[in-house]
């Protein structure tokens, strides 16, 4: 890299720094700390939903992962995330958002008592700071392969880009999150594209990319250009695809740090707007990322870390200036994930740990000054997990999602559509985990135990249907034994609740549990403002399509589906 | 999401400065060599076209306050 570059990515993402630090200030309370006093527009909800999602390990672990697998990750990106975010924002989010709870392991507790509330904030701990550790490898390769530093410093900067992502989420909370994750997200697109017009242009566009995969192995094009073309250890491909949908439908549902932002939107319109606008620029941005790795396989044939071709074909392709362009995305990448992993699990330690179980009277000032201490900590957490990426980044998440995420992704579910018994959510939930955390041992252990138990593609089908059936059996038996869940119980939690005005439905849930009784809790459930469905007027004929964000999204899907499935399959 | 209506202006003018900057810094990469000079350009040309546009606005605002 020339000092040119490096002055490049210093000043793009030191001025977005600046920006969030200086411009952007919470005020010292928690509805505006966390939850940006409900403002958020629906196109910086998008972007920065996209920027969350979207980190430095989706462009580096990403490629790695279609080195080894090929473009099969589409159905990750494409179709897994998006149905996740509409999943999210048409169905899971609306109780959430109308109750005015702030954390999705909130909504956990009223829904399946405590000790999924407090099972959901650990495992929203364990993944994210996995991302974590993702994201600082992948900071670090990119910098030790594409500029040449040494380890040491490579490292150095990785914990400066921590450390100064702190300092704006300390300042401005999740207002300063969303801002400057709509910064990054432009120079994380445009950087993807530069490489990817890059490198498309030098191999010839798709068919020179098959001649020249062809030319190393005859088998190669059909592993790696077909959606359906990867087939481990004889798992069918339909599984592998399932297992790619399921794990990001998981991440987009169960996140805290990917609901934060839905729950500070100023109208539910909004948040299902936003959904549409982040499922397509992550769609175009991905596609780049994604098929970086057969590129590279065949500039680079035999490589033992996967997770280095993006850096490589960076090195490799493009010229002064724009490697400074596309390193600039990598570390936007990085800040816009921190910060709202930082926001996220911060909402989480001080609603359902911190104010849930050990200080509940206190000001609102001082939880969100807790608020504000728990993010550098959290932040430092993902230096954990680095040890353990060597082998891969993408395998090791696949592993532990399947495992853990999914689990639950299924209570969340069955909670939100379905009127099983509040005591069945801990069951499933463990139920769900042992198999998953049985599947792991079992496979790390060689025990030789069958595929269709310990491949971590059969984890997500095995982690929906497992959990699913058993809450619905513990229900009907709790049915009969305690008789049916009362209405009462349900109200306001459900998607198909009924409509209820919103000082009702307040007062409702704000009494429901009788453990808040007079805490600060409470007290910030009670003082929920009203939320509009529309940030506009209605007109009298309904809106246009293109308002409609049920219409589009359903247009994503079938389009989708049809490349992925018809074209690319 | 302006902070303020005071903040505004000051938000433009930052902006402005960022991405004249960064676009002067794409294009005196031209120095290095042209291979894929005309991504460099259209880049550059692209973020002048925004900064000035900030720059205009600023200017709008700063006359507005003036009167």
């Amino acid at each position: 890299m020339t000092a040119l570059d490096w002055l490049l990515v210093v000043v793009i993402n030191l001025g977005i720094v600046i920006y969030g630090v200086v411009m952007i200030r919470s005020k010292d309370q928690t509805f505006d700390y966390f939850l940006a006093a409900k403002t958020l527009p629906w196109w910086a909800i998008g972007l920065s939903a996209f920027g969350t999602a979207v980190d430095t390990g989706d462009y580096v672990a990403v490629a790695g992962g279609a080195y080894r697998f090929g473009i099969s990750q589409l159905a990750f990106w494409w179709l897994g995330l998006a149905v996740g975010w509409f999943v999210l924002s048409f169905f899971v989010m609306r109780a959430m958002y109308r109750t005015g709870m702030y954390t999705n392991a909130e909504w956990l507790e009223f829904r399946f008592g405590p000790a999924t509330r407090v099972l959901a904030v650990f495992i929203n701990l364990q993944s994210r700071t996995n991302v974590l550790g993702n994201i600082y490898f992948s900071v670090f390769l990119v910098l030790s392969v594409v500029a040449g530093i040494p380890p040491g410093w490579a490292w150095a900067v990785v914990v400066g880009v921590a450390v100064t992502a702190v300092l704006y989420i300390w300042t401005g909370g999740l207002r300063s999150d969303v801002v400057t994750d709509v910064l990054q997200a432009v120079p994380m697109v445009v950087g993807s594209f530069v490489l990817g017009i890059a490198v498309w242009w030098s191999v010839g566009g798709w068919s020179g990319l098959s001649a020249k995969l062809q030319a190393i192995d005859p088998k190669l094009p059909a592993q790696l250009l077909h959606v359906g073309g990867y087939s481990p250890g004889g798992v069918p491909p339909t599984v592998v695809v399932f297992g790619m949908v399921v794990a990001l439908i998981a991440y987009a549902v169960i996140n805290q740090y990917e609901a934060i932002r839905f729950l500070g939107a100023r109208s539910e319109w909004d948040y299902k707007m936003a959904a549409v606008v982040a499922s397509v620029v992550t769609a175009i941005t991905l596609w780049f990322n994604i098929t970086m790795g057969p590129l590279a396989r065949v500039d680079f044939p035999a490589l033992n870390i996967i997770d280095q071709a993006y850096p490589l074909m960076i090195k490799k392709y493009l010229p002064a200036g724009l490697v400074g362009i596309v390193v600039a995305g990598l570390v936007a990448a990085a800040y816009s994930t921190f910060d709202s992993i930082g926001i996220g699990l911060s909402s989480l330690f001080v609603r359902d740990i911190y104010s849930r179980f050990f200080v509940q009277r206190a000001a609102d000032a001082h939880y969100a000054l807790v608020g504000r201490i728990s993010v550098p900590v959290i932040i430092a957490l993902g230096f954990v997990y680095v040890p353990f990426l060597t082998s891969g980044m993408f395998p090791f998440y696949i592993r532990l999602a399947g495992a853990i995420s999914v689990p639950l992704m299924t209570m969340m579910l069955m909670g939100v559509f379905t009127r099983v018994h509040r005591a069945t959510g801990i069951i499933g939930l463990v139920v769900g985990l042992v198999y998953g955390l049985s599947a792991i041992l079992a496979d790390f252990s060689k025990w030789g135990w069958p595929a269709w138990y310990v491949s971590p593609w059969w984890a997500y089908v095995w982690n929906i249907v497992l959990p699913a059936v058993t809450m619905v059996a513990a229900s009907s038996i709790m049915d009969r034994v305690r008789g049916p869940v009362r209405d009462q119980e349900l109200e306001g939690l459900l998607f198909a609740s009924r409509e209820m005005p919103h000082g009702q439905l307040k007062e409702s849930i704000a009494r429901r549990l009788k453990v808040l009784e007079g805490t600060w809790l409470q007290k910030t459930l009670r003082e929920a403002p009203s939320m509009p469905k529309y940030p506009f007027p209605v007109p009298a004929r309904g809106l246009p399509w293109y308002q409609r964000p049920e219409r589009l999204a359903w247009g994503y899907i079938v389009v989708v589906c049809f490349v992925l499935f018809f074209i690319l399959w | 999401m302006p902070e303020s209506a005071e903040g505004t202006p000051f938000q433009h003018l930052y902006g402005a400065i960022l991405l004249a900057i960064v676009a002067v810094l794409v294009l005196a990469s031209l120095a290095y060599g042209g291979r894929l000079g005309w991504v460099k350009v259209l880049i550059g040309i692209v973020l002048l076209g925004v900064s000035g546009w900030l720059l205009g606005r600023w200017a709008r605002a700063r006359r507005g306050r003036r009167r």
